[in-house]
């Protein structure tokens, strides 16, 4: 049985790595006193595997892991006890449990939305950032959105693709790379990035964009 | 306190930002409301003077986080050293250093305690004292607070950290921290609110501070050095330790006697310590079993400073061991001590924890077993499955050499047990020694190698021929260096280049492709050896190290021979007096003025017996 789950982490955890992570959660399971299934070999490490990971020092709202148990657990049981073992800044946001195989994260995972908060000196900045949009590489975006939130205040929406396509000639969006190209960009066309975070993770089913857990329900 | 806006800039590009960040499971600091609310809590920054990865391995740091953190008029909170390019970004941005918890700047507590675990950290300690926005030297602290300490296995000689040191704390601190908090406190609230008036007199204000520093030079274990002095001979060695300050009256000097916690049993076993988030050099649950060992190697600091020998009750140590797992998640284990196959019912806890049904699979520790049957058979139940390798320390060659040092291992023994060894299948030895032991001879050198081919025609022996294939002997080599409390406490250290030469010999006496030999450098251990031998001249010596950017001494990326040699220079003292010197029997020895529960006495008559070959099973006192 899987428990599939989602997680955030805000504030300093987002100095955490990826290999943190996994011994992280490995340790809290431990702790909550759920008995995760463990890996064969003569090194046994409990069976958790995550989503794709991110850049350090960006903050996620939306990192997903699955954790393989012997039992079914009550998802809201499971969150409870969970959360109570967790460092600070990492919280457990939804949990669902199947008895499905599943295919890992890593490999069903297409885009990765990332949302920046950014402030400019003016309010008509909104074409600007679509031309720097427009003049970046949309071999690795998805689709982008834009928004005036309040007053010189704007939201960028990058919905970027976390693997290469078969059948496509796309690439694979690099948070750094782009944060740096916008962070040079807005330098000079008075644009600043107050906030960037990761929010959401999609699978790509159609037309639209389907949350991991449908794979659970 | 750091302003939370900042911490993103502080720590962009910068390696690890792990290491700065806190918010581990098991904190267990005030939060700022409590401390807001409680302005006359006592706050300690407790220092580990290496990068986080290393402090956080120290379960001396745990220990005392915790016992201060249980108590409501005291808050403790964690730093560690900032690695060389956080310190820059510390330096460029003038931040202060700040602890973990509530990134409070640390010269803003009461109380900064170190822990000087080695000589080699000391340039950390007063890189973290600069970097806090203090005069690194104690009489240039006008204020009454923060005071500096510092306690640890290498402050049992308290001369060379004695001019940056407030006070210094030998022994167990267990007691200790709380005696020392409880004075602090008080000085804390009387001169809370009304220290606008009377401390603003620098007079009233030094005469409070040495008030309050001769009150906590009465706590056992606790020495101020600001009140002793040495006086020298004019051929440099020590004419006598005179005490210079504290209360008038005082003739001649009383010796700060080690702090002792009787009981061991009396403080429970840290059950809960702050599980790291990122990887530790020590990831695990590190469960004391042991204070102070049994054996007496002569040659062994540690084997004398934390005597007496203290087992705690293997009852508890279940108890605790478990609750441990359960509460922190971690899935391996160490049991630590100074010699933890000398626990009597070590197999006992082995089991009863592994086997307790609570745990799909615990991986056990032990960093320190002898070679012996017993050894083996522990071995064997711990490392079940996957033999990773057996570590054994014969510390010298020649049978003659290590009853010499005292170290209790026959050569039979180290056949057999080594015989044993390959018989179970392991195929995986790492050996420790010495070099420039007191009384060695170029044929204990010759010794080693002999020992080592020794094992590798016993393999053949005893292993077939795929199994021989993956024969692997790891011979590490280490220079011996004389310490403070031990019967080779005069003896002279080994120069580099005979050392150095040594080295080579073996290399070429040990070629065998099954063999890999690593040594430390000599060049470090000099520095070591001064250090631990050092006298109220070496903080000059550290000042002057740490101006010319000296910082973690420990790690061989950045220590510099040569920038001490330097420095020793411009403190105009000589390294070879502290290190080649054989110290005279009767010399008045730096680190006299503590009484660490041994008598001199015993060191020389154990010096005697070594001279003349002699081992006896005699650890009486």
């Amino acid at each position: 049985m899987i428990i599939r789950f989602k997680y955030c982490k805000k504030n300093e955890a987002k100095y955490l790595s990826h290999l943190d992570m996994l011994r992280i959660l490995s340790r809290s399971i431990a702790r909550a006193g759920i008995k995760a299934a463990l890996s064969r070999g003569f090194n046994p490490k409990p069976r958790i595997t995550l989503s794709n990971p991110i850049p350090l020092g960006v903050q996620s709202l939306a990192e997903y892991a699955d954790v393989e148990v012997d039992v079914c657990l009550d998802t809201g049981y499971f969150m409870k006890v969970i959360n109570s073992c967790l460092p600070e800044n990492i919280i457990v946001l939804d949990a669902a449990c199947t008895c499905n195989k599943l295919k890992s994260l890593m490999s069903v995972i297409d885009v990765v939305l990332y949302e920046f908060i950014i402030e400019a000196a003016d309010n008509m900045s909104l074409d600007k950032i679509k031309s720097f949009i427009d003049a970046y590489d949309s071999s690795s975006i998805y689709s982008f959105f834009t928004q005036a939130q309040q007053k010189k205040i704007f939201l960028l929406k990058i919905y970027g693709y976390a693997k290469i396509f078969n059948n496509n000639s796309n690439r694979i969006f690099k948070f750094n790379d782009f944060n740096k190209a916008l962070k040079q960009f807005g330098q000079s066309n008075g644009l600043h990035i107050k906030d960037s975070s990761k929010t959401a993770v999609f699978i790509i089913k159609g037309a639209r964009l389907a949350d991991p857990f449908e794979e659970v329900v | 306190m750091l302003d939370p806006a900042e911490i993103g800039a502080l720590l962009e590009n910068i390696e690890k930002p792990g290491r700065y960040i806190g918010n581990e499971f098991g904190i267990k600091s005030k939060n700022p409301d409590y401390l807001l609310k409680n302005p006359a809590t006592v706050n300690t920054a407790l220092v580990f003077p290496d990068v986080y990865e290393v402090g956080m391995s120290n379960l001396g740091l745990q220990i005392l986080y915790k016992i201060i953190n249980s108590n409501p008029l005291f808050n403790a909170e964690r730093a560690f050293s900032p690695w060389p390019d956080f310190e820059d970004r510390l330096r460029k941005s003038k931040t202060k250093l700040f602890s973990l918890e509530n990134r409070i700047f640390l010269d803003c507590f009461d109380l900064i305690g170190f822990n000087a675990a080695h000589e080699m950290l000391y340039t950390n300690i007063l890189n973290a004292i600069d970097l806090s926005g203090l005069s690194i030297r104690s009489l240039e602290r006008k204020a009454l607070f923060p005071l500096v300490c510092c306690g640890g296995s290498s402050a049992v000689n308290p001369w060379p950290l004695s001019a940056f040191m407030d006070f210094m704390v030998i022994g167990d601190g267990e007691h200790v921290i709380s005696q020392i908090l409880g004075i602090i406190s008080n000085y804390k609230e009387k001169y809370l609110n009304n220290s606008s008036n009377y401390l603003k007199s620098p007079a009233n204000l030094q005469q409070v501070k040495k008030e309050m520093l001769f009150g906590l030079s009465s706590i056992e274990g606790v020495f101020v050095p600001s009140f002793y002095s040495l006086v020298y001979n004019s051929d440099n060695t020590i004419k006598k330790i005179i005490h210079t300050g504290g209360s008038s009256g005082i003739t001649g000097v009383k010796k700060i006697r080690k702090a002792v916690l009787k009981d061991i049993d009396s403080f429970d076993t840290l059950s809960d310590p702050v599980v790291p988030n990122i990887q530790t050099v020590h990831d695990r649950l590190n469960i004391e079993i042991m204070r102070g060992c049994g054996r007496g190697c002569r040659f062994c600091q540690a084997g004398f400073t934390y005597r007496p020998l203290r087992q705690k009750k293997v009852k508890n140590l279940i108890e605790k061991s478990i609750e441990g797992l359960l509460k922190t998640g971690y899935d391996e284990i160490s049991f630590t001590s100074l010699s933890s196959s000398d626990y009597k019912e070590l197999k006992k806890l082995i089991e009863k924890v592994t086997e307790s049904g609570l745990f799909e699979k615990i991986s056990v520790s032990l960093p320190s077993l002898r070679l012996d049957s017993f050894s083996l058979e522990i071995a064997e139940i711990i490392q079940s499955g996957r033999k990773t390798g057996l570590t054994f320390a014969p510390e010298a060659g020649s049978q003659r050499l290590r009853d010499i040092i005292k170290k209790d291992i026959s050569a039979d023994e180290l056949r057999e047990s080594i015989r044993a060894a390959f018989l179970k299948g392991w195929t995986k030895v790492k050996l420790y020694f010495m070099l420039g032991l007191p009384f060695e001879t170029d044929d204990d050198i010759k010794a080693i190698a002999e020992t080592t081919n020794e094992i590798i025609y016993i393999a053949k022996q005893c292993l077939d021929k795929r199994s021989f294939s993956r024969l692997q002997i790891s011979v590490s080599i280490n220079a011996f260096c004389p310490k403070p409390f031990t019967p080779f406490q005069w003896c002279a250290q080994e120069n580099i280049f005979k050392l150095e030469e040594k080295i080579r010999a073996l290399q070429q006496s040990i070629s065998s492709r099954f063999v890999r030999l690593h040594w430390n450098s000599p060049e470090k251990s000099s520095i070591e050896c001064a250090f631990s031998r050092g006298d109220s001249r070496l903080p000059d010596v550290i000042e002057a190290a740490w101006k010319k950017g000296a910082r973690f001494d420990n790690w061989t990326d950045y220590f510099d021979y040569g920038l001490w040699v330097q420095s020793f220079s411009i403190a105009g003292a000589d390294p070879g007096f502290y290190t080649t010197r054989q110290y005279g029997l009767d010399e008045v020895l730096p680190w006299d003025v503590i009484d660490i529960g041994i008598k001199k006495d015993y060191f020389i008559k154990e010096f005697n017996k070594a001279a003349a070959g002699i081992r006896l099973n005699d650890n009486k006192i």
